[in-house]
């Protein structure tokens, strides 16, 4: 693993626009950031990433046939106890999924560590799947990368595959919250390879979902038949249509059973199943006592790093500050993230269908990855 | 080669050929039956069940309501009205209400045709008892067996008023819900 300087190439913002990444710069920030990549080796991804990948991505679906399963620890996972049957059920059905990303701690030395699951709303899709992979070609093309360079991005294929695959009926909705363009790509994106899969789909911004009569509607106040949200779980949970959920037709993406995976008390449910397993970190329920060093607390459900927590081996302290302060909290080993020109680096692994199958890379600034978190695209190198 | 062998979007591209401004909209194929027996003269009976079963479905959510049984008889005539059992009422209504009686439906998903025609419940008014039409009131045929229909012209729409707004209150917490 190694961090390349490059050119970047003067057409980029241009082609990145025609291409709908409206989100490339982020309130001013770059996002997309090709003045470097990452070299691996195609051993090293094979077996230090993808299959650590596929190995952790059965050991969460293991899990979650235990969670259903026992009322005592659907609790210790603040899943909603009106929920339980809806999250139950849908596993008890093997309601399909679509995607999620694992992320690593991984400097190139030792095991990856697995700092969490995204199974729920995982995005830098987009980036991962296709404008990295754009950004390739372009490389290889103006010879700015070696010949042969390859990466390790199969997404948008296995997507297109997996909404074949998915048997929710023919018409399949989207759905984001309305003023955020990130989530707007990422479900665009999404919509453009499930149309390219012969699905018909429409969108709905989340705050315009309308019901009625048992069925919730679209705009048009044509039924959901099945909806894919970027949307939490945790959140829908506790709107006022929440109840209506477990009577309606609808069918939902990510299912309801994703709100176990999506969750952070899977990390010390995994550690206790699997101890010492060289992918995972030890990690435990917090019992709200004070972090040694070396140890992160992060709150159950949270997201692009918010309310994260770490002490690092030296003692010093770092808080990101967010909304989600409530609920219960994890703690778990730290697994720093190795740095690289100064830049603190974290291994997004993608899992579409059960299938282990691309990268992305953010750099952040700080050793807690927040949504400010640059996407640098990657190569694969025999 | 651990790369998709082509990436390519049809519809995010400005440029999409998709979002050209459609001018008239393509009539397309529906099956209209009085019954599931005439229908099985044609389809898979348990096909046609199926699809009645729908069409009934959906007439419980959409036929016309009448807050008394003269006021619908004089739109559909005398026997042509019903009131819903109880627990239909429950379900979708609360307070006593007639509906005119299911007379026929369209079969719209049977035909390996159109997803764009909803199967649905068809009616007869008074004064015009040959002809078929949606809980809007949209003429469809006049008799039975293949029609024409245009998708937008009978689309399913439930009567009451829509909720909207039963989610994404959280959402103006915060810009984004990647993780």
């Amino acid at each position: 693993m190694e961090r390349v300087r490059i050119e970047e190439r003067p057409w980029w913002r241009e082609q990145a626009e025609e291409l709908g990444f409206q989100f490339h710069t982020i309130e001013g920030e770059k996002y997309w950031d090709e003045s470097a990549y990452y070299s691996f080796s195609l051993e090293e991804v094979e077996t230090r990433i993808e299959d650590p990948t596929a190995e952790l991505h059965a050991m969460a679906l293991d899990l979650v046939d235990q969670v259903v399963a026992s009322e005592e620890k659907l609790a210790l996972l603040d899943i909603p106890e009106a929920y339980w049957d809806l999250v139950s059920q849908s596993w008890k059905n093997r309601e399909p999924h679509l995607y999620g990303r694992l992320d690593f701690s991984y400097g190139g030395a030792g095991p990856a560590k697995l700092l969490e699951l995204n199974y729920d709303t995982p995005t830098s899709l987009y980036e991962s799947g296709f404008f990295q992979w754009l950004w390739l070609e372009d490389a290889l093309r103006h010879d700015m990368v070696p010949a042969g360079a390859d990466q390790y991005n199969g997404i948008q294929e296995q997507l297109e595959s997996r909404f074949r695959a998915l048997n929710l009926g023919s018409r399949l909705h989207f759905a984001s919250v309305w003023h955020s363009d990130e989530d707007l790509g990422t479900v665009r994106y999404l919509q453009d390879i499930a149309a390219q899969a012969g699905l018909e789909t429409a969108y709905v911004p989340m705050e315009q979902i309308g019901f009625l009569d048992g069925q919730f509607l679209d705009r048009d106040d044509t039924p959901i038949e099945a909806l894919f949200k970027l949307y939490p779980w945790e959140f829908m949970l506790e709107e006022e249509f929440a109840r209506f959920i477990p009577g309606s037709p609808t069918r939902w993406l990510e299912p309801p059973w994703k709100l176990v995976l999506a969750n952070k008390g899977i990390l010390p449910l995994l550690w206790q199943a699997h101890p010492g397993h060289p992918n995972l970190l030890e990690a435990c329920f917090d019992d709200g006592s004070s972090l040694k060093p070396g140890w992160a607390r992060k709150p159950l459900f949270s997201r692009e790093g918010a309310n994260v927590e770490l002490v690092l081996p030296n003692g010093s302290a770092l808080v990101e500050p967010g909304p989600y302060g409530g609920g219960r909290f994890v703690r778990q080993a730290l697994a720093p993230l190795p740095v690289f020109d100064g830049n603190h680096v974290l291994v997004g692994s993608w899992v579409v269908g059960d299938q282990a199958c691309g990268m992305g890379i953010r750099e952040d600034s700080g050793p807690i990855t927040k949504d400010s978190a640059r996407f640098l695209p990657h190569i694969l190198l025999d | 080669m651990k790369r998709s062998s082509k990436v390519a979007l049809t519809l995010m591209a400005p440029v999409s050929v998709l979002f050209v401004a459609g001018c008239s909209e393509p009539p397309v194929d529906a099956a209209v039956f009085k019954s599931v027996d005439q229908c099985a003269g044609y389809y898979d009976r348990s096909n046609c069940e199926q699809q009645f079963k729908q069409a009934e479905k959906v007439s419980e959510q959409t036929a016309p309501r009448y807050t008394s049984l003269a006021a619908c008889e004089a739109d559909f005539g005398a026997g042509h009205c019903a009131t819903p059992d109880q627990q239909q009422q429950q379900q979708y209504h609360s307070g006593g209400s007639f509906m005119p009686m299911m007379m026929g439906f369209m079969a719209g998903q049977m035909l390996g045709g159109s997803r764009n025609v909803q199967t649905q419940p068809l009616y007869r008014s008074k004064d015009d008892p040959n002809t078929y039409r949606t809980a809007q009131n949209v003429p469809v045929s006049r008799g039975e067996g293949l029609v024409k229909v245009r998708p937008s012209a009978v689309k399913v729409a439930p009567v009451g008023t829509v909720r909207r707004g039963g989610f994404g209150a959280a959402a103006a917490r915060r810009s984004s819900w990647g993780g």
